[in-house]
């Protein structure tokens, strides 16, 4: 773009100083617009990043307003979690999934003491997560003290892609500190079934 | 392969028999949220599992981790922090390797690449069982990209062939490679590496997007090779409907000028041209289509310089146009309001897709450039553009707040009314009297049972009451209240009542003693029983104490504190929000002038061609005349 510019600045200062233009500048103008038009293919000359990096100081104040809020949301995530459940009745439920080759994770019903609390549908993109050793936190409630039971229903596919439904089951004493439940889907290679289990953590 | 990604990473989870400790479900909820992209949901919990102590025992592997979610996030100081902040003489050679590579990322995209080697020279990824050397795309990437800058370009090939042929991120490491051989005029290595790129199957956009754009490259590059039978049969390649498709034809206009072809230029130019929206490309073409005609008239009979004049005089017009609408827009464009509402068009990706239809067209029409979105597609004003949404959610976020502070305040007033209730049921309803009350009762009983157990039977009231049953207990009562009244009696009367009760007594005492292993089995279960009760209120008051406790403990939360942070916050926020607005103004306007440079220039070659084609028919006439 430069060069263009360059020559049309040359090619009006000979047009005031000579008043008439040379008869070989019909050719230039052909040049310089082939030119101009490999010059708009400039693209492909651009070095391409993923992510590319964005000014420093917009980069920093971002940061700074970023941590403001991240550090806001963390200590209210930390009150929410006092105030509506506290550790005397507060029982979280985990899902966890171990190669997950048996089974094909469509949906999870939850039940505390019977009653419904969640139901969960799984997106592609989750049980990916959880294939790749994330955690699910599936719920969180709160429970009377004393004995109290959690049966999570698991639908999907089994082996053989035909649709396997289970249901696991666990009886708790609840104390004064929180508790803890994982349910974990894993593969049960003796019988090449699916397994479930649901166990307080400790 | 799974769990070897996982380990350079983060570490999965571990699976193993039992339950997993709750820090180990805890890092594993922080990796759900990572592996779905909610970065920022990963690094709130990370910290919010730091703030609670719940890291676990491995704590270098979850700090890592935490940096590594910040990173993500676009928070590369921070990232920056707390990986300056592990501790390098507690880290495990697997630690090592994860904290190097977490900063190959942040080196590699700051383009700092003596710092990149040294990093990149820490990780060592050894060999599989099978002793095969493991490889990890983004390492191999980022030492291609490395490899690159340093101008080792067979040691960048190879690198990129570790990568799977389909991994996003080797279409990147070849594009770039092509283009360090071009401009280092390795041109054959240049157009075998975009010759790749462009044979490569689409597996995804970006990558189909880098295809278009390497065969556009072999193009130029063969067109300058001179080897225009190359570029022709390249730009064909390209589909018509493509992002690059109007570069490509200003790039076909082009290659069939320096062919000499005019007549091609000048129908490529001429389709170009009709298109009704600005761009470089068209601009050129505008110009490009009378020019071309003009050479055809001086070499061929297929056109005429009259021709030629008269399209460069609707060239002229077109261009002048052009620029008086710029005028007109780069003047609206001083009022922020005008670029709030460009800016508007940006503001939320899930906005209900025809009233975004609508406000795109309106804008369209505005600003008269169909193509007016590339004004915003450079890498800074894109940037800015998604920084000013982020800040745009955020103000979203903290506008809805105060609400839910309150909702929360609610909830402690409700818990303070509970915590008061709790107590009331402690003291007031004298829970904690009516334990006292039991306990004193259950310790008498306790000692009535040791009494009975370890005495001699005696026709006594103190061993017959305990044992006696509460009609037995009132006749006793009763006797013993007639033997102190007999004192009052005369003497042989008071023989013959102490007789008669002593006689009275002795049956009691008779009975009692032959009921007696039964009455004290009877006490007994009324001991445990009456246990069995203090033992029920006791964990009673226990809850309720804990209860009340609670419910004070909450009532501290400084809710004005939060409300003032998130005040706070939202000052900065709408700060930084202005702030973009008005760098993307400023780029805005940038582009604008940028375009009517560009008219102008245009304009005024232009002008200088009719001036000479005018010339050059004038003298025609005249030598004819």
């Amino acid at each position: 773009m430069f060069r263009t510019f360059r020559f049309i600045l040359c090619a009006a200062a000979c047009l005031s100083m000579h008043g008439a233009l040379a008869a070989d500048e019909g050719a230039e103008v052909v040049e310089e617009v082939a030119e101009v038009a490999e010059e708009a293919a400039q693209v492909a000359d651009d070095v391409v990043t993923p992510e590319p990096a964005p000014p420093v100081e917009l980069d920093r104040e971002m940061e700074d307003v970023k941590k403001a809020l991240v550090e806001l949301k963390r200590d209210l995530v930390i009150l929410e979690e006092d105030l509506l459940f506290p550790a005397s009745s507060q029982v979280s439920v985990f899902l966890s999934m171990d190669i997950g080759d048996l089974f094909q994770l469509d949906a999870v019903t939850l039940k505390v003491n019977g009653k419904e609390v969640t139901h969960h549908l799984y997106t592609e993109a989750q049980v990916d997560a959880l294939y790749r050793g994330g955690v699910q936190k599936l719920y969180v409630g709160n429970v009377k003290q004393g004995q109290n039971r959690v049966t999570a229903f698991f639908t999907g596919k089994g082996p053989s892609g035909r649709d396997y439904k289970r249901a696991t089951t666990v009886e708790f004493d609840k104390g004064f500190e929180p508790t803890f439940i994982e349910l974990a889907i894993s593969d049960e290679t003796a019988d090449y079934q699916p397994d479930f289990a649901a166990q307080v953590s400790n | 392969m799974k769990q070897f990604f996982c380990e350079l990473l983060f570490i999965c989870t571990v699976a193993g028999p039992g339950a997993k400790p709750v820090d180990e479900l805890t890092y594993g909820t922080v990796l759900y949220d990572y592996y779905q992209a909610d970065y920022q949901n990963a690094l709130v919990n990370a910290l919010v599992a730091q703030k609670q102590g719940r890291r676990g025992e491995d704590t270098i592997r979850f700090d890592l981790a935490t940096g590594s979610f910040a990173f993500a996030d676009g928070m590369y100081g921070y990232a920056s922090d707390i990986f300056a902040a592990v501790p390098e003489g507690e880290l495990t050679d697997l630690d090592s390797m994860r904290l190097a590579f977490h900063l190959a990322r942040e080196f590699h995209r700051r383009r700092a690449w003596d710092d990149l080697d040294t990093q990149l020279a820490r990780i060592d990824l050894g060999k599989s069982w099978l002793g095969r050397a493991r490889y990890h795309p983004e390492v191999e990437y980022m030492k291609g990209e490395l490899a690159v800058a340093q101008q080792n370009f067979p040691q960048a090939e190879a690198f990129f062939d570790n990568m799977d042929r389909t991994d996003p991120l080797r279409a990147y490491g070849l594009f770039n490679l092509g283009v360090a051989y071009r401009t280092t005029d390795r041109i054959n290595e240049a157009r075998a590496t975009f010759g790749e790129l462009a044979d490569l199957t689409p597996y995804s956009q970006e990558a189909y997007d880098l295809s278009q754009r390497a065969k556009l490259a072999l193009a130029l590059i063969a067109r300058k090779q001179q080897d225009m039978v190359s570029a022709d049969a390249v730009l064909k390649e390209l589909p018509a409907d493509g992002r690059y498709q109007e570069v490509a034809m200003a790039a076909f206009g082009g290659l069939a000028m320096d062919r000499e072809d005019y007549e091609l230029a000048a129908r490529i130019w001429m389709t170009l041209q009709e298109e009704g929206y600005w761009t470089a490309s068209t601009a050129t073409a505008r110009l490009g289509f009378p020019v071309s005609l003009e050479r055809l008239a001086l070499t061929s009979q297929r056109a005429s310089s009259e021709l030629a004049l008269l399209e460069y005089q609707r060239a002229e017009r077109s261009f002048s146009a052009r620029l008086e609408h710029l005028q007109v827009l780069e003047r609206e464009s001083q009022d922020p309001a005008w670029v709030q509402g460009l800016l508007q068009v940006f503001a939320s990706h899930d906005r209900d897709p025809e009233q975004m239809q609508v406000m795109m067209e309106q804008w369209r029409e505005q600003l008269g450039h169909t193509d007016w979105l590339e004004w915003l597609a450079t890498d800074k004003v894109h940037q800015g553009l998604v920084q000013w949404r982020e800040l745009n959610a955020m103000e979203d976020y903290l506008g809805a707040l105060p609400e839910h502070l309150s909702s929360l305040q609610e909830v402690t007033f409700e818990q303070r009314r509970r915590g008061a209730e709790a107590k009331a049921l402690l003291v007031d309803d004298g829970l904690l009297a009516r334990k006292a009350e039991l306990v004193a009762l259950n310790q008498s009983l306790a000692a009535q049972l040791r009494s009975v157990a370890t005495s001699t039977p005696a026709p006594t009231r103190k061993w017959m009451y305990p044992l006696a049953t509460a009609d037995e207990r009132r006749t006793l009562d009763d006797l013993a209240q007639m033997r102190g009244m007999i004192v009052h009696m005369a003497e042989h009367d008071q023989a013959k009542w102490s007789g008669r009760i002593a006689r009275l007594e002795g049956v009691f005492f008779y009975r009692i003693v032959a009921a007696r292993a039964a009455r004290a089995q009877t006490l007994r279960a009324q001991h445990r029983e009456m246990q069995r009760m203090i033992a029920e209120i006791e964990a009673r008051i226990e809850r309720v104490s804990v209860a009340e406790r609670n419910f004070a403990g909450s009532v501290g939360a400084d809710f004005d504190a939060f409300t003032t942070r998130a005040t706070a916050i939202t000052a900065q926020v709408r700060t930084a929000r202005d702030r973009r607005a008005t760098m993307l103004a400023q780029e805005i306007r940038g582009r604008m002038q940028q375009e009517m440079q560009q008219v102008q220039q245009y304009l005024l070659v232009t002008r200088i061609a009719i001036a000479r084609a005018t010339d050059q028919l004038a003298a025609v006439i005249e030598g004819g005349g």
